[in-house]
């Protein structure tokens, strides 16, 4: 096991496991949670096929501590670079050439949700609670949060975002914040279960363009990402032997 | 005119029926036809809704693996490198998309299987209506490739990146009951009411389509 700031990192076979461990809540000490040439290193190892996000023990995070956060603001030059660093964290993080599953139990508030909203996959416990809290405090969530929910979430974002509102496992599965819900009070396992089916006897190339491909479904223009697809297969196909 | 495809004009609808039973499957032959049918043919025809259905049991089994393997690895050999024939190849899924341009409703008619390249040719049109057996997906990546004609790029849209992701990495097939549920698949009826309901569900079409242009 391997540690940067807050997080750590274990290696299960082909999937690699980030765990947020700070105290009980998991609060995100500063917005620059983990160090981001470490993670750089980490998802570069060799045969690495998924990523798992999740939290030390009962809860994913509680988000940023607001004590921690207002000492910060007192220097803003500071916060600003922190919060930077933060954002390309998740946009790392979302940008991977490989899934990336948000194991979520408990609380998943704030920063934490929105490092949850940066994984390609939500899967939680059915005790999970999840909330953007920010309002409460006159600030609004920073790290790419509000883009994130209003692409994945269509209907009640206000309410979530303007209210504060918290959100139960089932309410955040019928929204569609939450692509599943686990049976067990761990989802950890359901999200090694999910992820072994998508990346078991496939080859990294598959994985990669499978990801590449559908990112580029988002981010480029209609004859921009076919044109992507077709050159994708292609390169698989040259490697591919007939079948007899 | 072609040998498998089979056009059809009725009651002010056209039908295209991929015809080469049991399976109806891609070859290169369907992609030639099916270009010729979408640039020359179906735009020229008094026409007011249209259906897409397979042959038979099936609504078409997709690529044929080999054939498309064979052609892009000799392109390969020859040039050096993927460009010729990608561009090549590119033209499908742009001729595939661009059923959505068409100003008619265009209604796929699914029965038994619709795989691959046939699921995504599905995607393409406005409405699916699914007869209860029939069997969906996209089995790509089991045969380490993805979805190439414009699979990756619809799918997201529709059911999102989480499931697209999901769908595609596993290559599992899934049922009409799963696919409306996630909202990829529009209708579900008996296997042999499929056609009947693909008629009534384009006139229907038709009619609302019709009403919203006077409107304007």
């Amino acid at each position: 096991m391997e540690k940067s700031n807050i997080v750590n990192w274990k290696r299960k076979g082909e999937i690699g496991v980030l765990s947020i461990s700070n105290g009980k809540e998991n609060y995100l000490n500063t917005p620059d949670f983990l160090n981001l040439d470490d993670l750089k290193k980490w998802t570069s190892e060799n045969k690495l096929k998924g990523i798992i996000i999740t939290g030390v023990g009962r809860n994913f995070s509680a988000g940023a501590d607001m004590e921690i956060l207002s000492q910060l603001a007192k220097d803003k030059h500071n916060l600003n670079k922190r919060m930077s660093e933060g954002i390309a964290i998740l946009d790392f993080m979302e940008d991977l050439d490989i899934p990336v599953i948000a194991a979520i139990n408990g609380i998943c508030f704030g920063g934490g949700l929105e490092i949850a909203l940066a994984a390609h996959m939500r899967l939680c416990s059915s005790k999970a609670l999840f909330a953007f809290p920010e309002i409460n405090h006159q600030i609004i969530p920073g790290l790419g949060g509000i883009y994130r929910l209003t692409q994945l979430v269509k209907k009640g974002t206000y309410e979530i975002l303007l209210n504060g509102d918290m959100i139960n496992a089932e309410k955040a599965k019928e929204i569609g914040l939450i692509d599943y819900i686990s049976n067990e009070k761990d989802a950890l396992h359901l999200a090694i279960e999910k992820l072994e089916n998508m990346i078991k006897d496939r080859s990294t190339e598959v994985i990669h363009s499978v990801m590449k491909a559908v990112r580029n479904s988002k981010k480029l223009n209609k004859n921009e990402a076919l044109k992507s697809e077709t050159e994708l297969f292609c390169k698989l196909a040259v490697n591919v032997k007939p079948l007899q | 005119m072609f040998k498998v495809l089979h056009w059809y004009i009725k009651d002010r609808i056209g039908f295209l029926e991929l015809n080469n039973p049991p399976s109806n499957p891609m070859d290169p032959v369907f992609f030639e036809e099916f270009y010729w049918w979408r640039t020359e043919i179906v735009e020229e025809k008094d026409i007011e809704a249209l259906i897409i259905h397979g042959k038979g049991r099936h609504f078409s089994s997709g690529a044929v693996l080999n054939d498309l393997l064979g052609i892009i690895s000799r392109s390969h050999t020859q040039e050096g490198d993927i460009d010729k024939i990608s561009k090549f190849l590119n033209k499908n899924s742009q001729i595939f998309y661009s059923l959505k341009e068409l100003k008619i409703p265009v209604i796929a008619a699914v029965r038994g299987v619709c795989l691959g390249s046939a699921f995504e040719l599905a995607l393409c049109c406005d409405y699916i209506i699914c007869g209860e057996k029939a069997v969906l997906g996209l089995p790509e990546t089991t045969f380490g490739l993805i979805p190439g004609c414009t699979g990756t790029y619809i799918l997201p849209k529709l059911v999102g990146k989480s499931l697209a992701i999901e769908l595609i990495l596993t290559g599992d097939t899934f049922s009409p009951f799963q696919a409306k549920e996630w909202g990829i698949i529009h209708e579900i009826v008996s296997t042999k009411e499929v056609l009947v309901e693909a008629k009534l569900v384009a006139k229907k079409l038709v009619k609302n389509f019709n009403q919203i242009f006077k409107s304007i």
